[in-house]
């Protein structure tokens, strides 16, 4: 396992952005895909999301795809290599903590 | 057609749920001006109404932000100091603004300080009118400081809940998101 600078557990609201970001998407769009990949159960407000985004590129984990014209700016923001590495890495650490999980209660040797 | 009402809110949450209530009877707000407020008459059930306290004083990060809530179907409808008044369609789904532990905590957190920023201005001010009432005893005074001393009793006291709410979304961050 890689070892980064930072060992600690992403917010839900960070997984999911990043998830989503494999493709180019503006803000509306994460919303909404966020929203669709968990079944509705996850929905990012709009204040929480903007905050999320605005750390997410200072830490150069997404950076801006695309702006659309001048007038309206609406932005397309897309995962950078090193957010990537990131995701991947709180995989493994889901992966292990469900592994974990399901020995410890997923019922085979109960006491 | 417009309304005007009257209307003083030491607590945002409450006058976020008094705005509902009147765009539930259908009056949608418009402008606000030291407690009057502006509605126009609508249909009911159009517009879920939120309050929110800027984090930035610089209008640029302002207008990315409210630019950002633009094109998450939030409109920005008024502003009164550095306090925002945002609606959205009810068809467009509920207006969510913070959703997680973190987010809630650095808007509460923003109007504790402000509150207490307000404080010492208030409290000066206070003294200042009780000295004014001691000196000149008439009624008019004396009016106004009770009713001053009322006002800060339940400014002091939202400060306080503000304070407690902010310690309970503290607690259940050592558990929870």
């Amino acid at each position: 396992m890689p070892e980064s600078h930072e060992r600690m557990a992403l917010t839900e609201a960070v997984f999911y952005i990043l998830l989503t970001l494999k493709k180019p998407l503006h803000g509306y769009g994460i919303m909404q895909k966020v929203s669709e990949m968990s079944g509705d159960s996850v929905q990012l407000g709009s204040g929480t999301l903007y905050g999320a985004i605005n750390t997410l590129l200072n830490k150069g984990w997404i950076k801006i795809h695309r702006q659309e014209g001048t007038s309206r700016k609406k932005k397309e923001y897309i995962i950078t290599d090193e957010g990537l590495h990131i995701a991947h890495q709180e995989l493994r650490r889901l992966q292990h903590l469900t592994t974990l999980g399901e020995d410890i209660l997923g019922g085979k040797d109960n006491d | 057609m417009t309304k005007i009402a009257f209307r003083f809110f030491i607590d945002y949450e409450k006058e976020e749920k008094w705005l509902n209530e009147m765009e539930s009877k259908g009056f949608h707000f418009l402008r606000y001006c030291f407690f009057f407020y502006i509605f126009e008459r609508g249909n009911p059930n159009t517009y879920t109404y939120g309050i929110e306290l800027l984090e930035d004083m610089s209008h640029h990060k302002n207008y990315d932000y409210l630019n950002f809530l633009k094109d998450t179907d939030i409109e920005h409808v008024a502003s009164w100091a550095r306090w925002v008044y945002l609606r959205k369609r009810k068809e467009y789904g509920p207006l969510n603004l913070f959703t997680d532990l973190s987010s809630k905590y650095s808007h509460f957190k923003r109007i504790f300080t402000f509150q207490v920023c307000l404080l010492p201005i208030m409290i000066a001010s206070f003294i200042k009118l009780l000295d004014l009432t001691w000196h000149e005893g008439d009624f008019f005074y004396v009016a106004v400081s009770v009713l001053y001393t009322i006002f800060l009793i339940f400014f002091t006291s939202n400060t306080i809940r503000t304070h407690y709410k902010i310690k309970h979304i503290k607690e259940n961050m050592q558990i929870h998101e």
